[in-house]
């Protein structure tokens, strides 16, 4: 498979493959960078209310984090071998910004006969006739391809840098309130320094590196003495400064504008195509789009405080919109919005279509005729969770989501519309421990999927415990 | 001090050395804002977006001066995280301060930490 890396790199893609990595204008700190600040805002993010799959039977999540979808796609074009495929992907193929959140993948799975044909020969000479048919395939008999696409930009997304213009105003302007606090600590901390300056010079150097490691016990008893003296004060000073900014931060609701991000809607698109050789199986289309919704959001500050300051050189101009923001987002932020932002209230609405091609194979020396038809299915769904109940420290302890799912076979006689709803309690009960109750309701008893205690036909209550930290 | 990060840096140089210290990004879950001091007094500060090119000089130093910038972080990240700041003084001659200087933050949201360089310039 490994072999085969360049050539599926030169058939599906034209550009070279090092021209796809890290662009010749940007440094590989920056691409560095990118790659931890995607692993940072995952963390971040999967601290809010993603509401993760609860992994209860027949109970699916409340909504996903696109970003952890679309991780990988922060880095600009990478080549990864698993055990049973070779992935080629790349995303900025189009020309567009990497931050534009789109990914083309090419997938080369390496080759197996189609289960439901190798189980349609004949037994006696089924494993025999398997091997001797999967040595026909090549490489590329099943290659499919993926395009993704989330959109990355101050609509839609939650990366926290779209949205550092906002958060940069709201910090300078709880600083503002800080300003001659700033020059009282500068007085202040000048006197450790020209402590420094009065010893003799050939002692300075000594000195401050003493007090740079932290070792000032160790210089000499009257030098040690007079200088804790005024490290303290110093100390002292910069502690006063620190807790004073924390608190105008905290007062005006500066840490909250994290929630606005994490709650940013965002769309998630993924369609994939396979046309494998005819022994791997149908060719099928699939496409799956996503919304997620969370209600108090960037955008929704946008629309009550107007255009959102980007950035302006000028440092008067730049002061008075910082202020005019803080004003504006301290009104915006009414008890029903905290409590909203608490409780972590989201929708997520999906369309899902798929689309399997019919599929006829005749092998003439096993006397098989194997035939399936053609397949169509469009899933809709709407799923909507929030926190119930809380920590002392503020963290999630109840969380209920629930979903319907509505499935549609068009006119295939063999199979009928159905429709599912599932309602999931999820409790954290000690650390990483989360209980989970779901409910299942299907329209059609056969539907309803296997639970733990059955109801009635149609309902049954399944249950579980597991460590998850992504609560 | 529990949730407190308060890193200090004495430089003592030659007159003419310069200073330069660059907030490494790694990750986006915080703002940072800088604020410079001569001889006690506020000179000239920085947001974060004038951050975002990472890398800030103060020169030329005078003498006999001590300067100070005052570096604030405020992490709006839920996990813990590392945020690295790294400070050079090059002397007149090209050469690089010996005392290449990194201080690592790790605490959870919400919290201010600082970070305290200073440089006195020897006559």
């Amino acid at each position: 498979m490994r072999s085969a890396i360049a050539v599926l790199a030169s058939l599906l893609f034209a550009p070279p493959l090092a021209a796809q990595l890290c662009a010749p204008s940007r440094s590989v700190g920056d691409c560095t960078v990118e790659k931890i600040g995607a692993d940072l805002l995952a963390s971040l993010v999967a601290n809010k209310s993603t509401g993760q799959s609860p992994d209860l039977p027949g109970a699916t999540s409340t909504v996903n984090d696109f970003l952890s979808l679309l991780r990988m796609s922060l880095a600009s074009g990478s080549l990864s071998e698993g055990d049973d495929a070779l992935t080629l992907e790349l995303n900025n193929f189009l020309g567009l910004p990497v931050s534009s959140g789109y990914k083309l993948q090419a997938v080369a799975r390496t080759p197996k006969l189609f289960d439901k044909l190798g189980e349609a020969l004949p037994e006696a000479t089924r494993s025999g006739r398997i091997a001797a048919l999967e040595k026909t395939l090549n490489d590329f008999d099943d290659v499919s391809l993926v395009f993704t696409f989330s959109p990355m930009n101050r609509r839609f997304g939650r990366k926290p840098e779209l949205y550092w213009p906002e958060q940069s105003a709201l910090f300078e302007a709880a600083k503002v309130n800080q300003k001659g606090l700033l020059s009282t600590l500068f007085t202040d901390t000048d006197v450790q320094d020209k402590f420094i300056q009065s010893l003799p010079e050939d002692q300075q150097e000594a000195v401050a590196e003493a007090v740079n490691a932290g070792t000032v016990g160790e210089l000499d008893a009257a030098t040690a003495l007079r200088l804790e003296k005024v490290t303290k004060a110093a100390i002292d000073s910069q502690e006063t400064y620190r807790k004073g900014l924390q608190q105008e931060l905290e007062k005006a609701n500066f840490f909250t504008f994290a929630d606005l991000v994490a709650n940013q809607p965002q769309i998630y698109v993924h369609l994939e195509w396979s046309s494998p050789d005819e022994l791997v199986g149908p060719g099928k289309s699939a496409g799956k789009a996503t919304y997620e919704h969370g209600f108090v959001n960037v955008n929704s500050l946008r629309t009550a405080c107007g255009p959102l300051p980007i950035s302006d050189p000028d440092p008067n101009r730049s002061k008075i919109q910082a202020a005019a923001l803080a004003a504006c987002y301290r009104q915006f932020l009414t008890p029903e919005r905290l409590t909203q932002l608490r409780r972590g209230d989201r929708l997520a609405v999906s369309v899902e279509y798929t689309n399997v091609q019919d599929y006829k194979v005749v092998l003439d020396k096993d006397n098989v005729t194997f035939e399936l038809p053609a397949d169509r299915k469009i899933v809709g769904s709407v799923a909507f969770g929030r926190y119930l109940s809380f920590f002392a420290d503020g963290s999630g302890r109840t969380r209920i989501d629930l979903d319907w799912k509505y499935e549609d076979y068009g006119d295939d006689p063999e199979r009928q519309d159905r429709s599912v709803a599932t309602l999931t309690f999820s409790q954290k009960v000690a650390g990483d421990m989360v209980l989970s109750l779901g409910a299942v309701y299907a329209d059609k008893p056969e539907f309803r999927g296997d639970v733990d205690q059955e109801i009635s036909a149609r309902a049954g209550l399944s249950y579980k415990i597991d460590r998850r930290k992504d609560f | 001090m529990a949730g407190t990060t308060q890193q200090r840096l004495f430089v003592l140089v030659p007159d003419g050395s310069t200073l330069e210290w660059t907030l490494s990004s790694e990750g986006s879950a915080f703002i940072a804002s800088a604020d410079a001091a001569r001889n006690g007094n506020p000179i000239q500060s920085w947001t974060h977006l004038q951050l975002a090119n990472q890398t800030v000089e103060l020169k030329p130093l005078a003498s006999p001066d001590r300067y100070a910038v005052l570096l604030q972080i405020a992490f709006t990240g839920t996990e813990e995280t590392e945020v690295s700041l790294l400070v050079r003084v090059i002397r007149p001659d090209g050469s690089v301060h010996s005392a290449p200087w990194k201080a690592t933050f790790k605490d959870k949201r919400p919290e201010v930490h600082q970070a305290m360089i200073r440089v006195i310039t020897r006559k």
